[in-house]
C-alpha cells in the first residue's frame, strides 16, 4: 500500500486528502500544517512516506524551502506539488518536485499524479 | 522645471506601481483562499458522486454543482492571469517557438477531454515559427482549443488550427483558431476584437478565456481578431486569431 504525508495549512484540505486517500486505498502516514513541522516530523521518521503531498503557501516555510529540505534529507524523496498558485510550478519543478497538481483539482487526477509517482 | 516635473512623474508612476502591486497582492491572497474553498467543495462532492446509493436526479444535481464550481475556479485562474499580464515587463518576456505551443496545448487538450472523439486539423509552416511571450500564451492557446471542445456538443468535435503570415502585415504571424462550437454573436465580436481598452461594455462579456487571450496578444505586441468561420453565420462556429510579431533569426 502506497503511504503517504499530506503537508498543507488548511485543516480542512489535510481533513479532504485523508478522506479522498483512504477510499482509494493509501496510507496516510503523516500530516504537518507548516513547513517547520513537516521537514521535522520527516526528520525523525522510522518509516519515510512514499509520497510527500506538499503545499506551497504555508506559515513559517513555504514549499519550495521545505521541499528543499525534505531533499537534502532524502534525496529521493517523491514530492508532490500541490498548489492554488499556479505562478509557482516551474519553480516547484525546478527544485525537484517530481509533479505539480494546481488546486483545485479532481479525484482522479490526484490519484493518477500518485500512482504514478509510486512506479517511478 | 523640467527636470523637477520629471522628478514628479517619476513619483507618480512609483505610486502607481505600488498601488498595482498592493491590488496584485490582494488578489492572489483572495485567490488563493478561494481556491481552497473551492478544493474542498469539489472534493466532497465528488466523493458523493462516487456513492453508488445516490439516485438520477441527485448525480445530475451534484454534476450542475461540480461544473460551477469549475467555473469559478476557471473564472479566479483566468482573472489573476490577466492582472499578472499587466505588471509583466518585456524583459520578462522569452523567444518560444509557436509550433511547440500549439503541440504541447493539442497534446492537454486530448488528456483533458478523454471521452470526447476531437479531430484536429493542424496546418503549420516547416519552419519554426518563433514570438516574444510567456507562459500566458500556452495557457491562452489551450484555453481556446478547451472552449472549441467545451461548447461543441457534437459527437466528433473538429477543429482547425493554422499557423501563417498575417495577410498584407510584413513580420506579423497569425494563429488562426476556427470551431464548430456554437460561435461569438456580432456584439461581443465587436467589444473583444476592440484594441480599445476594457470598458463598460466589457464588463458585459462571457466568457473570461476571451478577455484574457484579448489581453495577452496586446501585452505581447500583437492583437486578437475574431470572426465567424462562415462569414456572417455566427451559428457555425467562431474563427479567433492570434495575431503576434514574428521574432526573426539574425
Amino acid at each position: 500500500m502506497t503511504s503517504i504525508m499530506v503537508v498543507d495549512d488548511e485543516v480542512f484540505i489535510v481533513d479532504l486528502y485523508r478522506d479522498i486517500l483512504k477510499l482509494k486505498g493509501y496510507e496516510v502516514i503523516a500530516t504537518a500544517y507548516d513547513g517547520d513541522e513537516a521537514v521535522q516530523k520527516y526528520r525523525v521518521m522510522d518509516r519515510r512516506p512514499d509520497i510527500v503531498i506538499l503545499d506551497h503557501r504555508m506559515p513559517n516555510k513555504d514549499g519550495i524551502e521545505t521541499m528543499t529540505e525534505i531533499l537534502a534529507l532524502n534525496s529521493m524523496a517523491k514530492i508532490l506539488f500541490v498548489s492554488a498558485d499556479i505562478m509557482i510550478e516551474k519553480d516547484a519543478l525546478k527544485n525537484g518536485a517530481r509533479g505539480f497538481l494546481p488546486k483545485p483539482f479532481r479525484m482522479d487526477e490526484l490519484v493518477e499524479y500518485i500512482d504514478k509517482l509510486a512506479k517511478t | 522645471m523640467g527636470d523637477m516635473l520629471s522628478t514628479e512623474q517619476r513619483g507618480s508612476d512609483k505610486k502607481e506601481q505600488s498601488a498595482g502591486s498592493e491590488c496584485l497582492f490582494y488578489l492572489d491572497l483572495m485567490s488563493h483562499e478561494v481556491q481552497n474553498f473551492n478544493q474542498a467543495v469539489l472534493g466532497y462532492l465528488e466523493l458523493i458522486q462516487n456513492d453508488a446509493s445516490i439516485n438520477e436526479d441527485m448525480k445530475h444535481y451534484l454534476i450542475t454543482a461540480i461544473h460551477q464550481v469549475r467555473n469559478s475556479s476557471q473564472l479566479i485562474d483566468d482573472v489573476k492571469k490577466i492582472a499578472h499580464l499587466g505588471m509583466v515587463s518585456e524583459e520578462m518576456f522569452e523567444s518560444m517557438s509557436l509550433n511547440s505551443i500549439v503541440e504541447d496545448a493539442v497534446s492537454y487538450l486530448k488528456k483533458e477531454y478523454p471521452g470526447k472523439n476531437i479531430l484536429i486539423d493542424t496546418t503549420t509552416p516547416g519552419d519554426t515559427i518563433r514570438i516574444k511571450a510567456t507562459d500566458a500564451l500556452t495557457d491562452v492557446v489551450f484555453n481556446l482549443l478547451s472552449n472549441a471542445v467545451k461548447f461543441d456538443t457534437s459527437d466528433e468535435v473538429h477543429i482547425g488550427v493554422k499557423i501563417s503570415p498575417a495577410d498584407g502585415k510584413a513580420g506579423m504571424i497569425d494563429l488562426a483558431i476556427e470551431d464548430r462550437g456554437p460561435g461569438i454573436p456580432d456584439n461581443l465580436k465587436k467589444i473583444l476584437s476592440s484594441e480599445m481598452p476594457p470598458d463598460e461594455k466589457t464588463k458585459t462579456v462571457r466568457g473570461m478565456g476571451l478577455l484574457l487571450a484579448r489581453a495577452a496578444t496586446k501585452r505581447f505586441g500583437g492583437r486578437l481578431i475574431i470572426s465567424d468561420r462562415v462569414q456572417g453565420d455566427h451559428t457555425q462556429g467562431a474563427k479567433v486569431i492570434i495575431r503576434l510579431p514574428e521574432v526573426r533569426s539574425r
